[in-house]
Formats: structure tokens, sequence, C-alpha cells
């Protein structure tokens, strides 16, 4: 896939080496070893979206983690009152990863806001790939481990108690 | 099939010897009559030769005798020969019919056989077991009318010549009798632990085969070797001692057939000496005596063949001896046409061993209404579908449609008004033309050949295909069809025209998806030897796997300064992707971005140790041309392990305009250039309506794309043209060329295509991605509501809401019934499925 600028990323530095960099940069990837992290920059594939353009929609079971390089996205969710937008993403977000280890259904939908340029990796080639090294599950694991309780964290010492009926909802971590 | 006949599993051996072949059995027999006579008549003409024409030194008798001895034996042996024919033709028509006939029984027997008997037994019963008995069959007329006639001839001709020698060397045969039958009972003995033995192996190697990628992933190679080598060393002896048991009956006939001659010597000679017995008399009768030795071991071969045969039929018919379930066509009575009402009364449904996974169900539909069955997995949903389908037989209680007990109609009346789609249906080895026509097809079928008129038009097809949403997939195959040279010159003409008109109306925005053709620029999405050439070989040696052992083109890469460097990337994609995958499994997803295959990796790996150690012009000649071929086959685009130097893409685009120039002077006619007025016959109709390719193959790529194709396409008029190519894709055997989601579909597009009044879907979408899903849905709430009974297992709850009925299964009883409101109002089971809590 060609990048954004159009320049084709032909001629410098392959999208492969880059992929290494970018997937090093993630607290999920990070910590593999260089081994198994090249596999993985090689399944990676790039994508370009236009605005308005879905990655997925609530209810898909696209099974597809994304890491945005450049442009935003907006994540929304579909009630029976109607779509509203939770949040938005930029660049060097690592989206879906939870979605790599399990086949799960969306509950939000992933929309481009601008021109958005993404590397992703689909569960299947994310499983074959780590297979061969089976001293990387248990640090994955810890990766997501690490991803969940630090976001409860954070969302229990933002809302510091004062969310009244949302109290009732938490403790994600301790499923 | 045989209606008046028994079933084929309980027809005797023995009723295969004239059934069909009555007509070709009488005149085997009227041949051998006289191919006896023209057996004894030269022994005849012996004795006469050497009494009478050499005697009395009479040479027109000589030649008189001589001729009619040799009359006899061409005619003898051209009969023998017609003999033979005919003999194959009935044992091979016999095993066909066996065949045949075995095969039309196994498709009514029901599904609880299958589950019980391996895959590989069935095959080997089918494919090889037969074969005997059909021997048998040819044989068992010819061969024993033929020799008990001939060894009663040479018999009467014995006593003729001499009654006290004919009695002493006939003594021998009874002896043999009384003692064969010994043998051949442990030759049976042998033959029936063969043919268990032979279809164990088979049943192991059919499971080989469909569990091979649990055994390659778990490299269990030495247990399964050993499992199977168990098998075959019992088999080994098993045949070992079954064959020698067979020569053990072979060889005690000769030793006793061999003690006659000598009886006649010692006899016969003493009798020569004393003067009562002429010397022809006693050469005549050695020949004749010798002449019995073949029809007798013939009858020995017969008898051993009767017997293999027959162990192997009853051991191949025991196998199949079931009674289909069901009566395959009504009798004396249209089939049925029903309106779809259905009644379900107390209805219970136990395996053999006493589950019981359905109790006391009761329930009732009017024709036209949708009911949703629902519940945990294990409640007995898929049984309940199955039933109604009439692919289980209840054991208690009613099931109507229309007021007919389900389970006393015949196939024919289901087929006609209830169409099934499984959760995992099969696709069958065909185009998907053959398989969406299959379940409207085989309503019209008769037993005969189906008319092609009777099935539903195109316009229907394409319809379907669109109900289903798995005309995007068709279309899909369509365009990526590589069109044979002249097959469909309209259409050739069509696709250059839509070419110009995507790239005036689409072409900006297509841009970003693919690259386009264009003489001056490079090609990231085509590999290097198409940048060089620009266009398609039409030469063998000009082919990309044959370009580096080509001198013509080797020197042409020296004279453009372009040997040594793509050596050099050829190196370095070596190194690269052996540093990736070297040490991962052969899987095909490891090997899709790469230009190295699975089965090459070895090979190159090999090659990358040696490159460590050697420069590159020094290396064999058989290396430098790997590096070349790997570095030819080369898409950056594509393959992104590797970045293409600036300089080295500049040195292919000098390189492209050299070559053009040197082949039009040198081999004109060689290479067909990229024009955007000519057909490339090598590529895709896809590539040729963008003259181009794709940059990514993803699924959000190809939406885009397929919104611009479709909307040109249509502009055309060539949308349909392009499904119906599309429709001729091969599936692959058991369809494995299709995504589980698109298999689905088109089971779902072929019961849509036959529109039942009765529809029953278990789990039909469950593959299928949201949107399909929904489309699906909502055309059933639309356009089957009031007219088709709609029986659907449902495990996404999210589609309920407009059934009429909702059924809750719980340990396969009713748990609670009603509409989605109702229920969902009542808090009970539905509503605790959604994930409420009580």
């Amino acid at each position: 896939m060609s990048s954004p600028e159009g320049n084709d990323n032909h001629g410098g530095s392959c999208e492969f080496q880059d992929n290494i960099s970018l997937l090093r940069e993630t607290s999920f990837f990070g910590g593999l070893n260089l081994d198994a992290l090249k596999v993985l920059a090689y399944l990676c594939s790039r994508e370009i979206y236009k605005p308005g353009d879905f990655l997925f929609q609530q209810g898909d079971e696209d099974g597809c983690a994304f890491y945005i390089i450049s442009g935003k996205a907006r994540l929304l969710l579909e009630t029976g009152n109607g779509t509203s937008e939770i949040r938005q993403y930029g660049a060097g977000s690592l989206l879906g990863t939870l979605s790599l280890v399990g086949h799960t259904r969306r509950l939000f939908s992933l929309q481009a806001v601008d021109e958005l340029y993404v590397m992703l990796i689909e569960r299947e080639k994310f499983m074959k790939g780590i297979e061969p090294f089976p001293e990387t599950i248990p640090r994955i694991f810890q990766s997501l481990a690490n991803i969940i309780v630090s976001w409860e964290e954070q969302f229990i010492s933002s809302h510091d108690g004062s969310c009244g009926a949302c109290t009732s909802k938490i403790g994600v971590s301790i499923l | 099939m045989g209606k008046k006949q028994p079933p084929v599993v309980k027809r005797p051996l023995s009723s295969w010897v004239f059934a069909n072949n009555a007509k070709y059995q009488i005149l085997l027999v009227v041949i051998i009559m006289v191919t006896v006579f023209a057996r004894v008549l030269p022994l005849e003409m012996q004795k006469r030769i050497v009494n009478q024409a050499i005697s009395l030194r009479k040479v027109d008798l000589l030649l008189r005798y001589c001729g009619i001895y040799i009359v006899a034996v061409v005619t003898a042996s051209g009969l023998k020969f017609l003999v033979n024919i005919l003999q194959t033709l009935i044992a091979q028509r016999a095993t066909a019919e066996m065949r045949k006939e075995l095969y039309h029984h196994l498709l009514t027997l029901p599904l609880n056989f299958f589950r019980k008997t391996q895959q590989g037994t069935i095959v080997n019963a089918l494919a090889s077991e037969l074969a005997l008995p059909g021997n048998f069959v040819g044989m068992a007329v010819a061969v024993p009318v033929s020799n008990i006639l001939t060894l009663l001839a040479f018999a009467g001709y014995l006593f003729w010549l001499n009654s006290l020698l004919a009695a002493v060397s006939l003594s021998i045969y009874p002896a043999v009798i009384f003692l064969i039958p010994l043998l051949q009972k442990r030759v049976n003995r042998a033959n029936k632990q063969r043919i268990d033995k032979a279809r164990v192996m088979s049943s192991k190697v059919a499971e080989t085969v469909s569990g091979i990628h649990e055994i390659q992933s778990n490299g269990s190679f030495g247990i399964e070797n050993r499992k199977f080598d168990r098998i075959v060393e019992q088999l080994y002896k098993i045949r070992v001692r079954w064959s020698l048991f067979r020569f053990g009956i072979k060889s005690t006939n000769n030793f006793f057939v061999s003690l006659g001659p000598f009886l006649i010597f010692i006899l016969g000679g003493y009798i020569a000496i004393k003067g009562q017995l002429a010397l022809g008399s006693l050469v005549a009768f050695l020949s004749a005596q010798e002449k019995l030795y073949d029809p007798w071991k013939e009858l020995i071969e017969f008898y051993q063949v009767y017997q293999d045969g027959s162990v192997s039929y009853r051991r191949t018919m025991k196998l199949f001896d079931m009674e289909p379930e069901h009566v395959l066509e009504p009798e004396g009575r249209e089939p049925y046409t029903f309106k779809g009402a259905i009644e379900v009364k107390n209805l219970s449904f136990a395996t053999e061993t006493g589950i019981r996974l359905l109790r006391d169900v009761t329930f009732s539909l009017k024709p036209g209404e949708h009911l949703a069955v629902v519940g945990f997995s294990g409640s007995g949903k898929s049984t309940l579908a199955q039933c109604i389908g009439q692919l289980y037989k209840y054991n208690d209680g009613n099931l109507l449609i229309d007021g007919h007990e389900v389970s006393q109609l015949t196939k024919r009346d289901i087929v006609n008004n209830v169409g099934f789609v499984a959760q995992s249906p099969f696709i069958f080895t065909g185009t998907i033309e053959e398989n969406l026509l299959y379940s409207a097809a085989a309503r019209l079928d008769g037993h005969g050949e189906i008319d092609p008129a009777l099935l539903p038009d195109r316009d229907d097809r394409i319809e379907v295909l669109q109900q289903t949403g798995i005309f995007v997939d068709v279309l899909r195959f369509g365009l990526n069809t590589i069109l044979a040279r002249d097959e469909n010159p309209e259409l050739v003409e069509q696709i250059i025209r839509v070419r110009r008109n995507l790239q005036e109306d689409f072409g900006q925005q297509l841009a970003e998806y693919v690259e386009f053709y264009q003489p001056d620029q490079y090609l990231y999405y085509s590999s290097i030897a198409e940048n060089l050439f620009f266009g398609t070989p039409n030469r063998k040696d000009l082919q990309v796997e044959n370009l580096p052992r080509n001198p013509y083109f080797l020197d042409f890469l020296k004279q453009a300064d372009l040997h040594i460097p793509l050596m050099g990337l050829g190196a370095e994609l070596c190194r690269q992707i052996v540093d990736i995958l070297g040490n991962l499994p052969p899987d095909e997803i490891f090997f899709e971005q790469s230009p190295i295959s699975p089965d090459e990796i070895e090979v190159y790996k090999a090659l990358s140790g040696r490159l460590q150690q050697a420069r590159l012009h020094r290396l064999p000649t058989e290396d430098q041309e790997q590096l070349l071929g790997l570095a030819l086959r080369f898409i950056p685009g594509k393959h992104k392990m590797v970045a293409l130097p600036k300089l080295l893409q500049e040195l292919i685009m000098e390189g492209r305009s050299i070559f053009r120039e040197a082949i039009q002077k040198d081999l004109p006619g060689a290479v067909t250039f990229y024009q955007a007025s000519g057909y490339i016959y090598s590529q895709t109709i896809l590539n040729n309506i963008f003259f181009g390719k794709m940059k990514t193959a993803t699924s959000h790529a190809q939406e885009k794309i397929n919104q611009s194709i479709i909307q040109v396409l249509i502009g055309e008029d060539m949308l349909e043209t392009i499904i119906e190519i599309g429709m001729q894709f091969h599936v692959g055997s058991s369809g494995d060329r299709l995504s589980g989601g698109q298999r689905q579909k088109l089971a779902v597009a072929r019961v849509f295509l036959k529109a039942p009044p009765v529809l029953i879907m278990d789990e039909a979408t469950s593959a299928l991605d949201n949107k399909s899903q929904f489309r699906i849905q909502n055309l059933l709430d639309t356009r089957w509501k009031g007219r088709h009974t709609l029986i659907s297992v449902i495990h996404r709850l999210d589609t309920i809401k407009k059934y009429d009925k909702i059924i809750v299964l719980k340990a396969g009883k009713i748990g609670e019934m009603g509409t989605y409101e109702e229920l969902m109002e009542k808090r009970g089971m539905l509503y605790e499925l959604t994930g409420g809590k009580r």
C-alpha cells in the first residue's frame, strides 16, 4: 500500500523495517523479542481510509488490530437513541489488540475523521506469527493485563468516586 | 433403481449371473458347445494320422486329416477368444451394475449409518471389493459349462478308446474333490480377515488425509507411521497366508493330476507291450489324458474365484445391509404440494443409546408463519430442525405438514416442499452455478437428464446472488478470470471500451487503489520482469521462470548494466526472507507476501549460507540463476521486506526501452507490449479493465473498487456477462476455494432459488458478517413472511424481533413460547438469553 504522501516509500527505507520500529513503540508489542517482532512486522499491512470510511462497524467480527500512522479516527457507539462519539484517536494509537487474542464482536464502530493511514494486522496472521515463538505468549498476556488494569486505574482516579451510576459497573480488571 | 427386485443388499450373488446378461450367457453356451467339439476333433485326427495315414503311407489321407486338424485348432482358438470377450463383458457389466446399485442404495441410508461407518471402509467396499464377485459372474456360466463339457467329452473319448485305462486315470479326481474344499475353508477364513484388514487400512488412509493438518502441525509423523505400519504388517501376514493356501490348492491339484500320465505309462505301456493296444491309440490316449488337465485346472480356479467372490460379496453387502428410513417416491399418486402448515404434537426424539434430545415438543405454525428456535447449545434446536426436515426419524409424537405425518411422507414429498440449510453446508466440486442450481435441479429430477429449460433462468439466478450477498464474490471471480485467446472477441472489445470510460470517470478516484500501466512509469505492483518487458512474452523461453537461463536475455541484462545489480537484489531478498521465514513452518500464510514459495525455502536457505562465504560473481552459475530468478519475481509493492533502490529502478526504466527496441528488431512478435488499445491475454479481466493492477487485496480496498467497477459495468451493460463468467468459477474440491461465509451464502442462495413452501434454516447465517446477516433476515421478514413457512434456528438474538413466534428450548423441552414482546415482558428465559437478569 502506498503512503499518503504518494511517494510510495520506495527507494528509501523499506516498509518492513518501518513496521518493526512502529511495533516497538507500542506497549503491546514492544516487549516481544526481535525474532517474533520481525515475523509480525512482516505480516502487517498498510491501508488508507478516506474521511467517513469505517475501519470496522459495531457487530463486525473482523479480528484486526490497527496502528494509526497518521490522521484521526473517531470511536462511535450506536444505541437505541442514535449514534454518539465516544472519543477520537490520533497518530501512534494502537486499537483492537483484544480481537487479536480471541473472536469478539465489535461493540463500537471506528471511523476515519480525515485521511487515515494505518498499519494493521489480522488475527489469523498474528496467531500464526506467534505460534513458533511460545515464549512470547506469557508476555502478550502480561501486556493485555497491563493495558486493562491501567485503563481502569485511570478511569477510577479520574472519576474519583464521583460518578454515582458508573461505580456500580466498574471492575472490568477483576474479571 | 431396482423397484421390483429386492434391495441390492439382499440379492444373492447368483442373481447377478443372468440378470441383464441372459442373452450373453446363452450365446456363450452355444459358442462353448462348438468349441468343445472343435477341441476333441484334433485328437481323433491325431489318431487317424498315426494309425491310417502314416501306417498305410497315404499322403492324401495325411493332407486331409491335417487339414481338418488345422481348421479345428483355428476354430477352437478363435472361439476361445470370443468366449473371453463375452466373459469380460459380463464380468465388467456385473461389477458396474453392483457398484451403481450399491451407490444408489448407499445414498438413501439413514444418517446414522454414516456416523457409525468410517469413510474409508465405504470407499474400499465400493471401489475394490466388488471386482472379485464381478469376475465370478463373468465366469459363472462359461467356465463350468465349457470345462465340464470338455471334461465329459474327453472322458467319453477315453472310455471309447479304452475303458480300463480311462477308469484308472480318472480315479484320481475324486480324491482331489475331497481334499480341496478342506483347504478352501482356510482360504475363506484368511480372505475374510483380509477384507476386514483392508478396510481398516483404507479407513486409516482416509483418516490421515482428512486429518493431515493436525498431523503436520503436531509433527506426529512417527505416531501415525507406526499405526499405519502395524496395520500393513498385519495385512501382509494375512495376505501371505491367504496366498499360500490358494497356492496350496493349486499344488495339491497339480500333484494329483500329474499322477495321471504315470498310471497310463505303467498300465497302458503294459497293455501295449502285450499287443492289446495300438500305438496310435496309446498316443491319442496320452494326449487326451493330458488335455483333461486344462479344463480341470480351470474348474479348480473357478471354484476359487467363486469362493473368494462370494466371501467378498457377502462381506460387502452385509456392510450396507440397512433399510432406508423413508420411501423415495410416492406410489400411485403425484407428490404432494403443501401450503406449509406445521403441527408438532408431543414430539420426542432419542438417540439409539437412549439419550433424549427432544421431549414433548408441541407447537403449530400456519402457512407463511415464521418461527425462531433459540436456546443454549445442546438444547435440541438442530435436532428439532432435522426432524422436521425428515433427516432424523422421531420416536414419539406427531409431526404434521399440511396434516400429513412427516415420517410417512416419501422423500420426494419432502424434497418438493421443504428446503433445508445446514449450519456447515456442503458445497460440491464443480462451478458456482452447478452448486447454485443444485436444490432446484434435484427437485426437477426424475432420474433422467434434467431439462435445462425448466431450471431457474439467468435473472432468477442473479437475483438470489444479490439477495444473499454473494453477488460481489461472484463478480470478483468473474473479474479474476483469465480469458482464453479468441474465446470471446466481443467481450474483449467491450472491455477495452470500458477501460477508456473507467479511466475518464474514475481514474483519479481509483489511483489510490490501482496502479495503471504507463510506459514511462515504474510499476511497483508488477514484478521486475514485467517492468522490463512491459508486455506479455509469446515464447516459452521468454517466460519469467526461463529467463535466468536464456542467453539472449542475459546478454541484454549485461548490456543494460542490470545483471550484477539484479543479482545483488536477489541476494538481499534471499538473506532477508531466510532471516524472517527460514525457521517458520511452511505455512501458506507466511509466504503470501514473499517471492519465495514454501517449497523453495530450503533451496534458498542453503544458498543464503553460501552467500556468506563467496562473492556474487564467484558463485556457481546455478546459484547466480537462482538469485536472478528471485529478483525478476520481486514486486516492490507486495514484497515489503526489501526496498527497491532508486538507482536500480532508474536502470530498469532505461532497460525497458532498450529491451523493447532490441527485441522488436531481433525477435519480432516475441512479446506483445501493453497497449491501451490491446487486450492482455495473460492477465485477468479486472487487470484488463483497469489496464493496471490493484495495489492491495484487502476487503476495504475491494469494496471501494467494487463501487466504481459495478457502476461502469452497469453503464456498459456488461455486469451480467461478468457475473455469468463468475458463475463458472470452480469452487474446488468440496468448495475449498470458498470462504466459510461464501459457502453459507451459496447454500442459502441455492435454497432461495428453490423457494420451497417450508424453509428450515439451522444457524444458516452464522459465519456471515453483520451486514449480510441483516440483509438476509430483512429479506425473510419482508418477502418470505406470509408466503413461505420458516423455521429458523438462531444463535444471534438481535435478528429475532420480527418472527411470529419464538420457542426457547431447554434440555429438549420447550421452555417458553410466544412473540418477542411477550417473552421479553415476561422476563423469563429469552430475557435471560439476551443478557438481562431475572
